[in-house]
């Protein structure tokens, strides 16, 4: 508990207290306590302030629920049902006991007034009247016949006489007096006081009037006196107008008992007309204490629930601090009950949470260091990096296998190989073998596969492992790849080389001692041999010396296919190449009809014009070449801007209207030594296929298919500069 | 329910019960200066309403407070209480004799009447009631007197305190009677 609460708590006991025990005054001088009846209207006044005290603390507990409420604090919801049951359940009590309170009060007051007691009382003080009269008459008599002795006895003699007048009436005070109320002459028993008392006006008056006065009278003590003053008779002597007043007192007991009586019917006579005032003033009491009961048990019960909910809101508090992270929280522990040990277990709880999340942070960071320094090597690596996991998605790849692909990594970490072969189809195949690979469950695997993209051809070696990090955790795969066109190239270069050397050294080196030696032979002995065998010699030499120059033309021209000279890409118009060589081919065929569909929007590609001018070369003569046995040459040339397998291409067809070409061997013609032509050295069309793989695009044959002729295909790629550098 | 509705009821009465401006009422009020001292004289006229009389004479004792101040007037300052007087008196009822008993609460000095007017005119009189030494007045300033009377509701019994405060019928005020005191 926090020290408001504390607070709150010891001046809410504290009011508590003071209120009970001003109802308890209040209560105490409602029966009559001259001790607190003094009080009394101060203690209502507190007892209401008290009330209005409460009733401002359970407004204000009020207001502040309905401010959690609104806020939806937890705990405010239970704070309520509790404060209800609370209410309700001490409320409902209290109100029956009220109620029945209520109904004993009047009852009991009524029960204690009697018309029999009353009338008793009545009685009782009439009876002392009576009794009373009785003994004035009696008084008023004897004076009367006192008065008349004095007639005869002068002012002057009564000096001396009124003292045994006095004595002799048992009376208290004998007084002789004019009309007026001068004294003439007194005579007391009580030696204190020293003037009699003089009656009043009103009993002058009546004495004036001839009539004799007798009374009771509590003026002189609390004891009863009676009070008797006649006329004292004139004669001729004493002609003065004179009075006499003489109190006798009344006996011991019969001031007590007409005192009793008295007493006893002015306390029943003012209870009996206070009977409403006093129902009133009880009910008033008991409404204070009913209200300060109720406002106390509202008051207690907001208490108590807010403490009571008060663990539950820190509670909830704690768990929305943890759900955002927070574990530091530590919530205050205010009881040893089950509560403070549920609040305890949670301060353990986020402890421990707290502790495992530090080092799960750091385990994290650990592992983020790795990955980064994981990164930074896969970053560095010659070789594409991809990481699949059991589902085929790629989780990891490295900048290097985008630049291989010529993808962005961005975009396919996190899909699958599918997705990937979806948004990029020229990747389909490759990924086709890694998907097939890890299907067949193979756990390292080496494949080799040609990719045309868009960065042209290339041919990559992948190998691939999975990898099995726990049981518990599903396999994942590891597929490196490497872009080994340059490679290959490289290789497939330097053998060929390697071969026109040996071709230059072993095939071309003995034909000219060959070719010479036969002109030799023929210089000789054609002239000095017999006709018939001369001519013999000059077909056997001609076909030697012809032999020896077609195998000269076969090596130089296998010596061009291995030469791999430098290509110098520069931007150029494949539609200008292709109209520069056909004028050539008019001119030398002007009857050839060339039927020529070039899209003037074709983008610009770099690449040797040299040697692109060789394949196209090669190419048309080959369409002449197969047009030759119709009457007029016919040839179709197209370009056209095509997007093949995601990659923008220039795609050309070179027509002919020859025979077509067998299916069987239309796949190996672009192998070294195969033709169709009787004079062919089978080394053209690999040299076409040579040069436009050297520009990263493609070539192939088809027939046509309306059955006339074939075509000749060249896909060259719009290469990036960065591709055609690494080409160059 | 029975008490609810007494409730109820009685605090509808009280709060309608019409105002008793004229119950006391001081008729008039002088001051004498009679050699060394000032005196007052007064009259006071009481008319108690019925349930005023009806609780007297069933029992319950009245306590009436005469109030008297003395001030000196100031110009630039609130006026200077010089004298401040109470006069107390309690009326009773003695129903054995009938009599109806004015009692002088400071020296207890006892008078009896056999009607209440008689006594309510005896309560109502001040001959001669000395004030002040004629020393505390200063003949160059001003003075002014106020008397009032009122029942005073806290003596009655306290059964009746909370009626008598909310009644105006046990309201029992004097307005205040304001005279300047002036030297002969």
């Amino acid at each position: 508990m926090n020290h408001s609460g504390k607070h709150i708590l010891f001046i809410g006991i504290l009011l508590f207290c003071f209120m009970l025990f001003s109802l308890l005054l209040m209560s105490d001088s409602l029966q009559n306590s001259e001790r607190f009846g003094d009080y009394y209207s101060g203690l209502l006044l507190f007892n209401a302030v008290g009330l209005f005290s409460l009733v401002i603390l359970i407004a204000l507990n009020i207001r502040s629920l309905l401010r959690q409420l609104k806020q939806r604090i937890a705990g405010a919801r239970m704070t309520v049902r509790m404060v209800s049951m609370f209410v309700l359940l001490s409320v409902t009590p209290v109100l029956i006991l009220y109620y029945f309170s209520l109904d004993f009060l009047h009852r009991g007051i009524d029960s204690w007034f009697d018309l029999r007691v009353e009338q008793a009382l009545q009685d009782s003080l009439e009876l002392s009247r009576l009794a009373l009269d009785t003994r004035m008459k009696e008084l008023l008599r004897q004076t009367e016949k006192t008065a008349e002795e004095l007639a005869d006895i002068s002012n002057s003699a009564m000096a001396f006489e009124i003292d045994g007048y006095r004595i002799r009436s048992g009376a208290e005070e004998f007084t002789l007096m004019t009309r007026q109320g001068s004294i003439i002459a007194a005579s007391t028993s009580d030696a204190t006081s020293l003037v009699p008392e003089s009656p009043d006006e009103t009993v002058l008056f009546q004495l004036q009037q001839g009539s004799s006065y007798i009374g009771v009278d509590l003026i002189q003590n609390t004891n009863l006196s009676i009070r008797v003053v006649v006329n004292i008779p004139a004669n001729d002597f004493n002609r003065a107008e004179r009075i006499v007043q003489v109190i006798f007192p009344v006996t011991e007991r019969v001031n007590e008992l007409t005192n009793s009586v008295q007493t006893a019917f002015i306390d029943y006579q003012e209870l009996s007309y206070l009977r409403e005032q006093l129902k009133i003033s009880f009910i008033v009491v008991l409404t204070l204490v009913l209200l300060f009961s109720i406002f106390s048990a509202v008051w207690a019960a907001f208490y108590s629930a807010q403490r009571l909910a008060e663990p539950i809101r820190d509670l909830a508090e704690g768990t929305q601090s943890v759900a955002e992270g927070d574990y530091k929280k530590r919530l205050p522990v205010h009881s040893n009950d089950e509560l403070g040990v549920l609040v305890a277990s949670f301060n353990t709880m986020t402890s421990a949470i707290g502790a495992a999340r530090d080092a799960a942070k750091a385990s994290h960071e650990q592992a983020e260091a790795q990955h980064k320094y994981l990164e930074a090597i896969l970053s560095r690596l010659s070789s594409g990096v991809w990481v699949l996991d059991d589902a085929k998605n790629i989780r990891t790849a490295n900048i290097r296998s985008g630049r291989i692909l010529g993808i962005a990594i961005d975009e396919i970490i996190g899909h699958s190989l599918a997705e990937v072969g979806t948004h990029h189809p020229y990747l389909k195949s490759l990924l086709q073998t890694f998907s097939g690979r890890i299907d067949q469950g193979i756990s390292d695997w080496r494949e080799q596969s040609t990719l045309i993209g868009s960065c042209g051809r290339q041919i990559l070696i992948s190998t691939g492992t999975s990898l099995t990090v726990t049981k518990e955790q599903a396999a994942v795969y590891v597929i490196v790849f490497d872009d080994v066109t340059a490679l290959v190239q490289s290789q497939r270069d330097a053998a060929w080389t390697e071969m026109a050397r040996r071709l230059a050294h072993e095939i071309k080196n003995p034909l000219t001692p060959i070719k010479l030696s036969a002109d030799r032979l023929r210089d000789k002995y054609l002239t000095t041999l017999p006709a018939d065998q001369a001519r013999m010699l000059d077909r056997l030499t001609t076909t030697i010396i012809n032999q020896v120059d077609t195998m000269r033309e076969m090596v130089d021209s296998f010596s061009e296919y291995a030469h791999t000279p430098t290509r110098r890409p520069q931007p150029l118009d494949i539609n200008s190449l292709i109209r520069e060589i056909l004028d050539l081919y008019r001119n030398l065929d002007p009857e050839a009809h060339i039927e020529l569909a070039l899209t003037d929007e074709l983008p610009a590609i770099k690449a040797d014009a040299g040697r692109l001018r060789q394949v196209f070369n090669n190419l048309i003569r080959n369409a002449f070449d197969a047009s030759a046995i119709r009457a007029q040459k016919q040839l179709a040339i197209a370009t056209d801007n095509k997007q093949v397998a995601g990659v923008d291409s220039i795609e050309i067809r070179i027509k002919d209207a020859g025979c077509g070409l067998d299916e069987a061997i239309i796949g190996s013609l672009f192998d070294p030594y195969v033709t169709t032509k009787s004079d062919g050295t089978g080394l053209g069309l690999p040299i076409v296929k040579k040069i436009i793989e050297e520009h990263g695009g493609a070539v192939w044959l088809e027939n046509n298919t309306d059955g006339k002729g074939a075509c000749a295909i060249i896909r060259l790629p719009v290469l990036a500069d960065v591709a055609m550098a690494r080409l160059a | 329910m029975n008490a609810v509705k007494h409730m109820a009821l009685l605090l509808l009465i009280l709060l309608m019960a019409p105002a008793s401006a004229e119950d006391i009422q001081v008729a008039y009020a002088h001051a004498s200066r009679v050699a060394d001292a000032w005196y007052l004289d007064a009259r006071i006229d009481f008319a108690f309403h019925d349930d005023v009389t009806a609780a007297l004479n069933a029992g319950v004792d009245l306590s009436i407070d005469i109030q008297i101040l003395i001030k000196e007037q100031r110009t630039w300052l609130w006026d200077k209480v010089i004298k401040e007087s109470l006069i107390k008196f309690k009326l009773v009822h003695q129903p054995l004799a009938n009599l109806y008993i004015v009692t002088h609460v400071s020296n207890h000095q006892r008078v009896q009447f056999d009607d209440l007017q008689l006594a309510l005119r005896y309560l109502g009189t001040i001959n001669h009631h000395r004030l002040l030494n004629a020393a505390m007045i200063d003949p160059a300033k001003d003075y002014i007197s106020h008397i009032s009377v009122r029942l005073n509701m806290e003596d009655l019994p306290p059964a009746l305190k909370p009626v008598a405060y909310l009644s105006n019928r046990w309201r029992l005020n004097s307005q205040d009677y304001i005279w300047h005191f002036q030297s002969p």
